[in-house]
């Protein structure tokens, strides 16, 4: 589904920061990926939901080759890569109902199409009763379940979280990684970025090791 | 009652905030090219109806004049002449003026000098159907036969200048309307562009949520065309409340110069050319941004 081949990143003339990453993510599973702060998680992150473009290697996503990709078909791709920010990523101006609804807006689908789907997804995270908070009156646990709403409106087969539970109290963070599980069991691959260790061991998945730019791989169901 | 009810206004919240970009800024400058190009527009058209006005008054007359030629008399000159123009299609009228006539208009020339020394020439007073196009090579050439000292004026020198003057006018205006376009056309390109530096994090939210360019130029040009159509009215408002003070100050002194009414529609269209400017040109800078930034 999600392949890297010896992939580097490097900014610039800068150090490389992601060096000979190879893994590959298969439909339907759980990965963690961990390492300590700098190790390069969210570089990592954003060469999976395509915000950068890798300096070396070889990236296929969906079987298309990434470097091979034109401008104009990278949203269609991104549309199949649901992401959930570390720092949220909210519209301020819009509403929680209409944040959710953003990829949804964006895909060009009238709003009654999508009406239920949206209020439904936002039962889902437990904040149907919010829909027209805007995200400065909402908590972190709040924003931080919009914003998985968010990716998951329009059900992406992919889903990628940064430190989804860095900011919040342990039970609310338990709470977020149930919504995870239960989206990974209803077939939904699932990236979760995170430096809690207690997460990974909790749920025993299989977990790509980030050290220095390079990657380990422990547990889960497949070696690339 | 339904919780779906009033979850989302009647028109999605557009999805760049207000303000950022000097967006007011934006809306004093478009207001004002507006007001600018009313101005402009309604020295055209004021130029244009007066030089019309004084072509009308000159292109319905003609004049044929009869001087001494060798072998024949002035009198059947001057009866040939006038069954040459009586018989030519597109002359109304035909009128021989009398010796007193002439003499008054040579009066101004001459003083009380006695004129029956001086061989004065006959003059016959044409009217023009403006219904018909005149043939003036033709008759020129039909009077010379029957009468050879016959010329015939049909003050198209005159004509010809107004016409030249006017269109020079109306050149120059559009010239200046073309240049207040592109003037205004380049504020909108450096407010689009702060705007989306404003809001990058938009942009990037955007982007990243699958939307195309064409998504984003279109949320930005529907903001811009709301903007310069609503400053084009404003510069219209403007050019309405000076075309009414020019109106009663002006308006019985110099008649070609009065707003006229019927111009109305041609003042209309500035807004809608402002917020075609302005959406057009966001579109584009929009798109050559996200090129670049992608």
């Amino acid at each position: 589904m999600i392949r890297f081949e010896n992939v580097g990143m490097r900014y610039g003339g800068g150090p490389e920061i992601l060096r000979d990453v190879s893994f590959e993510l298969e439909p339907g599973s759980l990965t963690f990926l961990t390492g300590p702060s700098g190790a390069g998680k969210t570089t990592l992150l954003k060469l999976v939901f395509l915000a950068e473009r890798p300096s070396r290697g070889a990236i296929s996503m969906f079987g298309k080759d990434v470097a091979a990709l034109r401008r104009t078909e990278l949203p269609a791709l991104r549309r199949r890569i649901g992401v959930v920010f570390q720092d949220f990523r909210l519209l301020d101006h819009l509403t929680a109902y209409e944040n959710v609804a953003l990829p949804l807006r964006i895909a060009g689908r009238a709003e009654q199409s999508y009406r239920e789907d949206v209020e439904e997804i936002l039962n889902w995270v437990g904040l149907g009763e919010r829909l027209h908070a805007r995200p400065a009156t909402l908590s972190g646990g709040e924003k931080q379940r919009i914003a998985i709403a968010r990716a998951v409106v329009a059900r992406p087969p992919v889903l990628v979280a940064d430190e989804p539970t860095g900011s919040i109290d342990p039970e609310m963070g338990a709470r977020l990684m149930r919504l995870f599980v239960e989206l990974n069991k209803l077939g939904t691959s699932v990236l979760i970025a995170t430096h809690d260790r207690g997460l990974v061991e909790t749920h025993g998945a299989r977990e790509l090791r980030l050290f220095a730019g390079r990657i380990n791989q422990t547990g889960g169901t497949r070696w690339s | 009652m339904e919780l779906t009810e009033d979850i989302s206004p009647a028109r999605p919240t557009p999805l760049f905030p207000r303000g950022g970009g000097g967006e007011s800024a934006l809306f004093g400058v478009m207001a004002i090219m507006s007001f600018l190009a009313c101005l402009t527009l309604g020295l055209a058209l004021g130029a244009a109806r007066l030089a019309h006005a004084w072509e009308r008054g000159l292109s319905g007359q003609a004049t044929v004049q009869i001087v001494d030629a060798p072998n024949v008399a002035m009198e059947a000159q001057l009866a040939g002449a006038i069954a040459v123009l009586e018989a030519t299609p597109g002359i109304a009228t035909v009128r021989p003026m009398s010796a007193e006539e002439s003499a008054a208009l040579l009066k101004p020339w001459l003083g009380d000098a006695d004129l029956a020394a001086v061989p004065v020439p006959m003059l016959i007073a044409v009217t023009l159907d403006p219904a018909v196009t005149l043939d003036a090579e033709t008759l020129r050439a039909r009077l010379k036969e029957a009468a050879p000292g016959a010329t015939f004026d049909d003050h198209s020198r005159w004509n010809a200048g107004l016409t030249a003057a006017s269109a020079t006018i109306a050149w120059g205006a559009y010239g200046v309307l073309a240049l207040i376009a592109l003037a205004a056309a380049a504020s909108v390109v450096f407010a689009a562009r702060a705007a989306l530096q404003a809001h990058r994090d938009v942009v990037d939210v955007l982007h990243l949520t699958g939307a195309k360019a064409g998504f984003i130029a279109r949320e930005v040009q529907a903001r811009f065309f709301a903007l310069g159509g609503g400053a084009g009215l404003a510069g219209v408002a403007g050019a309405a409340i000076v075309a009414v003070a020019v109106a009663l100050w002006a308006g019985t002194e110099m008649p070609g110069l009065a707003v006229d009414w019927r111009d109305a529609l041609w003042f209309a269209a500035v807004p809608v050319v402002a917020a075609l400017i302005a959406m057009a040109t966001a579109r584009f800078t929009v798109s050559r941004f996200l090129a670049r930034a992608a």
